[in-house]
C-alpha cells in the first residue's frame, strides 16, 4: 500500500477511536447524573399539583422508563446506544421533546449555531490577522501598540460583559432597532438561509468585533519576532524588495495561526450558550442547556456526539493539510 | 600596482544606543583606510568585539540603525567601470545597483539563514526574481545542478528543503547563492565558525578556487588565524574599532610590527612546537569609552608615556604595509 494511504488509513481509524472514547465517557457521565428523565417528569407535575398516589407514581415511573429505555440494564443501554450510533445512525427519542427524534431536533437547531459561529470564527480569523500582520509591518509604530493595548486590555474581559453592555449601548443610547425573531419557519432553503443570516448578523457583528483580539495579538507577536528572523535578514541582505520581505513573513507567520482557525471551528458544533442566550438566538447551545438541565440522555449524547466528531476530524483534516502548507512536516515514508 | 576596486577612507561610525535615558555612542569603526584590490583575498582578523562586523556591514552598505556612519567613503569600481560611492547613496539605490551583483554577502550564522518553507531551487529562484533579473526556469535549474555539483553537493539537493540538509552542506548552498551573479567583491563574515575544521577546509577551498577562476575579490572575516593563514593575501588586523597594522600576509605572519599582531600571531600553535602559548592579559576596551590615547596601551608590553595621551599616527612602511603603533614613528 502507498505510505501515504496507509498514513491517511491510519489517522482515519485513530479518529474513529477517539470518537468512540468520547461516546463511551459522555454515556457514562450522563447515567451518573444524580436524576433520570423520568423522575424529573414526575417531579414537575406533583409541583403543578396533580395529585399522585404512591403507587400511582412507581407505576408512572416505571412506564416512563420502560418507554425512554431507560429500565434496561446499563450495559445493554449502552449495546443499544453504540448499535444505534455506529450502525443505524439512529440516536433514539429526545426524552424532552417526547416522541421527537434526536435527530430533528439537533438538525433543527445545528445550523443556525453553525452559521453563526463558523463566519464568526472565519470573519474574526481573517479580520485579526489581517490587522495583525499590518501593525506588525507598519512603520506607525505608535498606532499598532496602541491597537495592541487595546486589544491586551479587552480580551481578558468576558463575552458576557463586553455584549451586554453593548447591547445596553445599542439600545438604549443609540436607540437602534434589534433584530429579533422567531424559531420555526417554513420555506425553501434559500429562503430559510436569507431569514437565518438576517437573524445572524447582528450577533455575529459584536462576536466578531470583541472576537479579533486573539489573533490579532498572536499573529502580531509572531510576526515581529518573525521580521528579526535570520533568513528575513538574509533575504533583505540580498536585495529583496520590501514587498517580497512582507509576503515571507507573512507566509512565515501565518502557519500557527492555521492551527488555531481549524481547532476553533471544531468547537462551533457544542454551540454557544452563552452567545444564543444574550441574543435570544436559537442554536444548539440551548437544546445542550435543556437536555442537560431535564436530563436527556439521548439529546445530550446526540449534540456531544457531533461535537466529539468534528473535532476529531478537524485534527484528522489538520494532520492531513499540514505537509501541504509547511514543508518540515511530511507524510511518513515520503523522502 | 594593482587595481584597488573597492576603497574606504576614514571610515567612522558604530551604534547610537540608549542606555536607560542616556543616548550613548558605541564607536565600533573608528578612522579605518584600506583598499581592496582586483583579485585578492583580504582577511580583517581581531577579536571579537573590535568591530570586523560592523566594519562589514557598512562596506555591504547595509545602514540600519542604531548602526550609523559618521564620516568617510567607500567608493567602489562597478563591473560596468562607474566609480560609486556607496554611503552616498539611498538604501534602495545600494539594494538595486550593489548587493548581490557587485558584493555578495555570506553571513555569520550562514547554516541558518534560508527560509525554511522554500526548496533550495526556489531560492536560487527569487535572487533572480529580488533583482528583476529575467531567466529560463529549466535552463537556471541546469545550471544550478552544474554550479552545486563543483561545490560537492549532490544535485538532488536543489529540490530539498533547508531542514533536510546538514550544516555543512546548508553553508554550501549558501555560498553558492552569493555566487550566482558572479560579483567582483565578496564579503565573508566568519563563513565557517560553526562548523568543525575538516567542513571548515573544504568551505573555505571551495571559496578559494572559485575566488580564482572567476578572478574576483574577497573580504574574509575571521577571528580565527589559522582560516587567515590558509586564505589571504593581505591581512588588516583590527583592534578596538582601528585597523592597527595592514600588509600582506606572508609579511605579517613572518614579521609582525604591532605588539598586538605578535600577541595574536604568538597564540598560534606550530608545527613541533613544544612551549606552552602565550596568552595576552586583559580584555578589550569598552567601546563606549575608549581608552585615550592608543587604544591598545593598556594590554601593551611595550607601552610608552605618548601611547597614554596620544593617538598613534598610521605609518607607511611601504605602499601597502601600514602599521599604527608609536614605537614605528620614532624609529623613521
Amino acid at each position: 500500500m502507498h505510505p501515504v494511504a496507509r498514513y491517511i488509513l491510519q489517522r482515519g481509524s485513530l479518529a474513529l477511536l477517539v470518537v468512540w472514547i468520547g461516546l463511551t465517557v459522555t454515556f457514562v457521565v450522563s447515567r451518573l447524573m444524580p436524576f433520570n428523565a423520568a423522575e424529573l417528569l414526575i417531579s414537575r407535575l406533583i409541583s403543578q399539583g396533580v395529585a399522585l398516589t404512591g403507587e400511582e407514581i412507581e407505576a408512572m415511573k416505571k412506564q416512563l422508563l420502560e418507554l425512554y429505555g431507560l429500565d434496561k440494564p446499563v450495559v445493554e443501554q449502552y449495546l443499544v446506544f453504540l448499535r444505534n450510533y455506529m450502525v443505524t445512525g439512529e440516536m433514539g427519542p429526545s426524552f424532552a421533546f417526547f416522541p421527537t427524534s434526536v435527530r430533528d431536533v439537533i438538525s433543527k437547531a445545528l445550523p443556525w449555531s453553525l452559521l453563526l459561529l463558523i463566519m464568526a470564527s472565519v470573519v474574526s480569523w481573517f479580520i485579526g490577522n489581517g490587522i495583525g500582520i499590518l501593525a506588525a509591518l507598519t512603520k506607525r509604530r505608535r498606532i499598532s501598540n496602541i491597537l495592541e493595548n487595546v486589544a491586551i486590555a479587552f480580551q481578558p474581559i468576558p463575552f458576557a460583559v463586553l455584549a451586554i453592555s453593548f447591547l445596553i449601548f445599542y439600545a438604549l443610547v443609540l436607540k437602534l432597532p434589534i433584530p429579533s425573531g422567531g424559531y420555526m419557519i417554513t420555506g425553501s432553503p434559500v429562503e430559510m438561509l436569507l431569514y437565518m443570516s438576517r437573524r445572524a448578523a447582528f450577533p455575529l457583528m459584536i462576536l466578531v468585533m470583541f472576537g479579533w483580539f486573539g489573533s490579532f495579538v498572536s499573529m502580531k507577536a509572531v510576526a515581529l519576532k518573525m521580521r528579526e528572523e535570520d533568513f528575513i535578514i538574509y533575504s533583505f541582505l540580498q536585495g529583496a524588495p520590501t514587498g517580497s520581505i512582507r509576503y515571507m513573513i507573512f507566509r512565515n507567520s501565518i502557519l500557527p495561526q492555521f492551527t488555531i482557525l481549524v481547532l476553533g471551528l471544531s468547537r462551533v458544533f457544542i454551540g454557544s450558550l452563552l452567545v444564543e442566550y444574550i441574543f435570544n438566538y436559537p442554536g444548539i447551545g440551548y437544546i445542550l442547556q435543556g437536555a442537560i438541565a431535564n436530563a436527556d440522555y439521548n439529546l445530550m449524547l446526540g449534540v456531544l456526539f457531533f461535537a466529539t466528531i468534528a473535532t476529531a476530524v478537524a485534527t484528522f483534516i489538520l494532520d492531513l493539510v499540514y505537509p501541504l502548507i509547511d514543508p518540515r512536516i511530511r507524510y511518513p515514508g515520503q523522502g | 600596482m594593482p587595481k584597488n576596486i573597492l576603497s574606504v577612507e576614514n571610515l567612522n561610525g558604530g551604534y547610537e544606543v540608549f542606555v536607560g535615558r542616556r543616548r550613548v555612542f558605541v564607536h565600533a569603526v573608528d578612522d579605518v583606510t584600506f583598499s581592496l584590490h582586483n583579485n585578492e583575498v583580504l582577511g580583517v582578523a581581531g577579536e571579537s568585539g573590535c568591530g570586523k562586523s560592523t566594519l562589514a556591514k557598512m562596506i555591504y552598505g547595509a545602514i540600519i540603525p542604531p548602526l550609523l556612519v559618521k564620516g568617510g567613503s567607500i567608493s567602489i569600481t562597478t563591473k560596468g567601470g562607474e566609480v560609486l560611492n556607496i554611503n552616498k547613496l539611498s538604501i534602495d539605490e545600494v539594494r538595486r545597483k550593489i548587493w548581490w551583483i557587485e558584493i555578495s554577502y555570506i553571513p555569520q550564522n550562514s547554516m541558518n539563514v534560508l527560509n525554511p518553507l522554500k526548496r533550495i531551487k526556489d531560492q536560487f529562484i527569487d535572487v533572480f526574481r529580488y533583482h528583476g533579473i529575467k531567466m529560463d526556469k529549466t535552463e537556471t535549474v541546469e545550471h544550478l545542478r552544474d554550479t552545486l555539483t563543483t561545490l560537492g553537493l549532490p544535485p538532488e539537493v536543489i529540490n530539498a528543503y533547508p531542514h533536510q540538509l546538514s550544516g555543512g552542506m546548508r553553508q554550501r548552498v549558501v555560498i553558492a547563492l552569493s555566487l550566482v551573479f558572479n560579483p567582483r567583491i565578496i564579503l565573508a563574515d566568519e563563513p565557517t565558525t560553526a562548523v568543525d575544521v575538516v567542513t571548515q577546509r573544504t568551505i573555505l577551498s571551495l571559496l578559494k578556487e572559485w575566488r580564482e577562476n572567476n578572478k574576483s575579490s574577497l573580504v574574509l572575516i575571521s577571528h580565527d588565524m589559522s582560516v587567515h593563514a590558509y586564505m589571504d593575501d593581505r591581512i588588516a588586523i583590527m583592534y578596538a574599532g582601528n585597523v592597527v597594522e595592514l600588509g600582506s600576509s606572508l609579511d605579517i605572519f613572518k614579521e609582525p610590527l604591532h605588539p598586538y599582531t605578535r600577541a595574536l600571531i604568538e597564540s598560534l600553535i606550530r608545527k613541533g612546537d613544544k612551549s606552552i602559548r602565550k596568552g595576552l592579559a586583559g580584555q578589550p576596551p569598552d567601546l563606549i569609552n575608549p581608552p585615550p590615547g592608543c587604544r591598545f596601551h593598556p594590554r601593551c608590553p611595550y607601552v610608552m608615556n605618548i601611547c597614554r595621551s596620544e593617538e598613534p599616527v598610521t605609518t607607511f612602511l611601504d605602499n601597502d604595509r601600514y602599521v599604527r603603533c608609536w614605537l614605528y614613528t620614532s624609529s623613521r
